[in-house]
This record gives structure tokens, sequence and C-alpha cells, in this order.
């Protein structure tokens, strides 16, 4: 709008036009002209900046609520994403505590099957050794196999060795029989020599009672007699000269035949018992080693129970990495906490920033302020008649 | 007679791997997943040594410790604290709630068996 459109313009136009000259010629109307002319410059300039002030803040007004539009613009969307990504904590705390429960299962799993493994292994340690003690026995003398066979292979050898003996005293006790069949011999010829000289005394008898005629008769006959038993003397001599003889022959076969078997078993017995100590000295040293492969293998197991000892140990890891987890979504809760409260809070503010529009806000306003200028403020720029 | 070691810890598999450790050592073991469920196997079972974790639910081990040594007769139980804190401020804190020492972890069997050797012999 021009100036000279103006109300104030058109007022004082017709009035101030007529007496423009008057306040060029005459000097009495020039003081009190200028003096009007300066009270029409200060309502003029006065009501300009009344306006000019009354523009402004309606302008500032203007770009208020421009600005709390902007500002709600900006407040929603942060609000909403916030809230939206406040409703995605507890999925990451629950995945996390998922993580939780399927390592520690896993763990416990784990342990589990490696204890069983060193359970697996000590038993099977423990049965060798019983197998072990079952066959070679414990060394206290209780009836193992090994330890019976050896006693019978021993009782065996000592079988032999009886046998050996037994076979000397045989021949020994044979030796004698022969010596005195060999005595007996010597009897039966003394008793052939007997039998000889009854007979040569009888012949000479029958001589003497041949020459003694009648009266040597009877002689004669007893000289025969004499005679006769002297030829069955010496008839039984010859036959038991003859069957000690045979006995003798007997006997010496059997010595023979009995002293090739003494020695032929004295050789087996001296080889069976070569062998037999020399069976029983390799299975004391297979036992040796059998022993030394057991203590070995007890030793191995133990090793290993003690790695897996140690594996199982280095599975705190989980209970490690559980706190750990745990001091995340602590403050994954707390932080769910704390937006919540934030969007709330944007949320409020918004909700106060519209409130500020309606009455609701206003009186509120009005409560909260405890000077009227405040009060004043308030309603310039909402805009409230009193 | 062997030794009981009471074993305090909420953890399956931390209690799992020192009851394997301890039972390999010859000790018996009584399990109890916090200091609650702890102070409820005390009655009934003789116990000579207890290994606690800090941090658990219920009841935690600092608790456990302070209100075992307000029972008479567990005054002068051991009790070695199994934890992850190493700071001085936490074993601090044990220290005057009664314990008599502390495992932290991770540690080794060897270092387990050694500290519960020393306590109980």
């Amino acid at each position: 709008m021009k100036v000279w459109q103006r109300p104030m313009a058109r007022i004082l136009a017709p009035l101030l036009l007529p007496v423009l000259p008057a306040f060029i010629s005459s000097p009495t109307l020039r003081i009190p002209l200028t003096l009007f002319l300066y009270l029409v410059a200060g309502v003029i300039t006065y009501s300009i900046v009344k306006r000019s002030l009354q523009a402004a803040e309606n302008m500032e007004a203007e770009i208020r609520k421009e600005e709390i539009s902007s500002f709600e613009e900006i407040i929603e969307p942060i609000a909403r994403s916030l809230q939206e990504k406040t409703r995605l904590i507890p999925v990451f705390t629950s995945q996390l505590s998922e993580v939780i429960q399927q390592t520690e299962s896993a763990a416990l799993n784990i342990g589990e099957r490696f204890m069983h493994i060193v359970e697996e292994a000590r038993a099977q340690s423990k049965k060798a050794s019983e197998t072990f003690t079952g066959f070679a026995g414990d060394g206290k003398g209780n009836n193992a196999l090994l330890d019976l066979s050896k006693k019978t292979l021993a009782e065996v050898i000592e079988s032999l060795k009886e046998i050996a003996h037994v076979t000397r005293q045989t021949l020994s006790d044979m030796e004698i029989i022969i010596r005195d069949a060999e005595n007996i011999k010597s009897i039966v010829n003394e008793m052939e020599y007997i039998a000889e000289q009854t007979n040569l005394l009888a012949l000479n008898a029958a001589i003497e009672a041949s020459r003694a005629g009648e009266y040597g008769r009877g002689f004669n006959i007893v000289a025969e007699e004499v005679r006769k038993l002297s030829d069955r003397s010496n008839r039984a001599a010859e036959e038991i000269g003859q069957l000690i003889t045979k006995v003798e022959d007997d006997i010496k076969g059997i010595y023979t035949r009995t002293q090739k078997s003494a020695q032929d078993s004295n050789r087996r017995s001296s080889e069976a018992e070569g062998i037999v100590e020399e069976t029983l000295r390799k299975i004391d040293e297979a036992m040796h080693d059998a022993n030394r492969r057991l203590d070995e293998l007890a030793e191995g197991t133990e090793s290993l129970a003690k790695n897996i000892s140690s594996i199982v140990v280095s599975l705190q890891f989980q209970d490690i990495t559980r706190q750990k987890i745990e001091h995340v979504i602590e403050p994954l809760n707390t932080f769910k906490e704390e937006l919540e409260r934030v969007v709330a809070g944007l949320r409020g503010m918004k909700e106060r920033i519209h409130g500020l529009e309606g009455s609701a806000g206003k009186e509120w306003l009005e409560d909260l302020y405890t000077m009227e200028e405040e009060r004043d403020v308030m309603r310039k720029v909402l805009k409230v008649v009193k | 007679m062997s030794k009981t070691v009471l074993i305090v810890d909420d953890s399956v598999s931390m209690r799992q791997m020192v009851s394997f450790t301890l039972r390999d050592a010859g000790y018996e073991i009584v399990e109890a997943i916090n200091g609650r469920d702890a102070l409820s196997k005390l009655k009934g079972n003789r116990i000579d040594m207890i290994i606690t974790d800090l941090n658990m639910p219920e009841m935690d081990g600092i608790e456990f410790i302070k209100q075992l040594r307000a029972c008479a007769e567990m005054r002068f139980t051991p009790v070695v604290m199994l934890t992850t804190e190493s700071q001085e401020a936490k074993k601090e804190e044990g220290r005057r709630a009664g314990a008599s020492g502390w495992i932290v972890k991770p540690f080794t069997p060897e270092q387990l068996v050694g500290v519960v050797k020393k306590f109980v012999r």
C-alpha cells in the first residue's frame, strides 16, 4: 500500500494542502503549522511503528507455528523409529539368552561325553588288568591259569625225575638179584659136587658091599639108594642151575633194557626239563612284557584322563562367555527402559505442544506461570484474547 | 574316609566340570544351584569345604558366605570363591564376608585340586 493511499494520508492531505501556501507566505502561521506538522509526523510515525511491530509479532507467531509443525514432523518419525527399535531389543536379548542356553547345553554334552570316554578307558584298562591277572596270576600264588600251568609243568618234571630215580633203584635191585643168582649158581655147583661125591661114595660102598658078600647085601641096597638120591640131587641141581641161568639171563635182559630205558628216560627228562625251563623263562618274559604293557596302558589311560580333565575344565569358557553375554543383556534391558522413557518423553512433548494450542494447554501454562508478564507473552504468542 | 566338597554354581556345566575334576581327585561332591539351595544342602550333609560362584540368582555368593558365617558350626569351614572377577574390590568384599580364598576363572584342573588340597587334607 502506498503512503498516500493510507487512511491517515487521506485525512491529512485535504487539511494540509490548503494551508501549505499560507505556511510558506505567513510567518505567524509558520510556528503553529510547524508544531502541527510535528504532531502529524509523530502520529504517523507511531502508527507505522505500531503496525510494523504488529507485523513482526504476527510473523514471529507464524514462524513459531511452522517451527512447531516441523518439530512435530521431526519428533514423530524419531519416536516411531525409536519405539520400533526398542521393540527389537527383547528379540536381541532373547537371541542372546538362546545362545547361552545352547552353548551351556553343548558344553554339558561335550563334558559328559568326555567323562564317558575317561570312564570307558579306565574300565578297559581295569578289564585288561583283570584278564591278565586271571591268566598270569597276581604273583601271590592264586590259582591263575598260568600259575597252574607252571605248577603242572613243574610236577611233570618232578614225576620224570621220580621215574628216573625209581628206574635207577630198580637197576640197583636187579644188580643185587643178578649177584644173588651168581651166588645161587655157585651153591648149585656145590650141590652138584656133593651129588657127584655122594654118587662116588655110593659106588665105593657098593663095591665094598659086594666084597663083603652075603653080609654086605643090605649095605649094597643102601648104597644103591644113596646113589639114586645122588643122581636125583645132581639132576635137581642141574635143573636149578639151568633155571637160575635162565632167570639170570632174563634178568640181565631186563636189566639191559631197563638200563637203556633209564638212559633214554634220563635224557628225555633232562631235555624236557630244559624245554620246560626255557618255556617257563619265555612265559615269564612274556608276562613281564605284558605287565609292562599293562602299566603303559594304565599310564596312558591316566594321561588320557588328565588331558580330558583339562578339556572338560577348559569348557568353563562357556561360563565366562555366559557371564559376558549376560553383561550385554543387562545393559540392553536398561537401554530398552531408557529408550521407552525417551519415546514416552517425545510423545509427551508432542502432546504438550498440541495441548498448548488447546484450552487445556493454556490453562496448564496459566497455572504454571507465576508472573503476569509470562502470561502476556504466552497469550501474545497463542493469540489468546483476555 | 574321603572328604566332601559342596559346589555352589548356577551354571550346570561349571558344576559338572568342577565335580568331575574333584571326584577324579578322590573327593565326594554335593552340588547346589545358588546360595539358598546351598544353605539347605548343608543340613544333613557333612561338608568339609565349599566352592562357590559369586554371581547367582536368588542368593549370590557374598550373601551366602555371610549367612554361612552367621551359622556357628560353619564358621570355620573353608569357603573358596570361584569367579571371573579378578578385581581386588570383589576379592576384598568376599574376604570381608568370610571367604577363605578364591580361584579366578579360567583355571586348570591342577590349580583347582591344588587349592582344595590346601584347605582339605
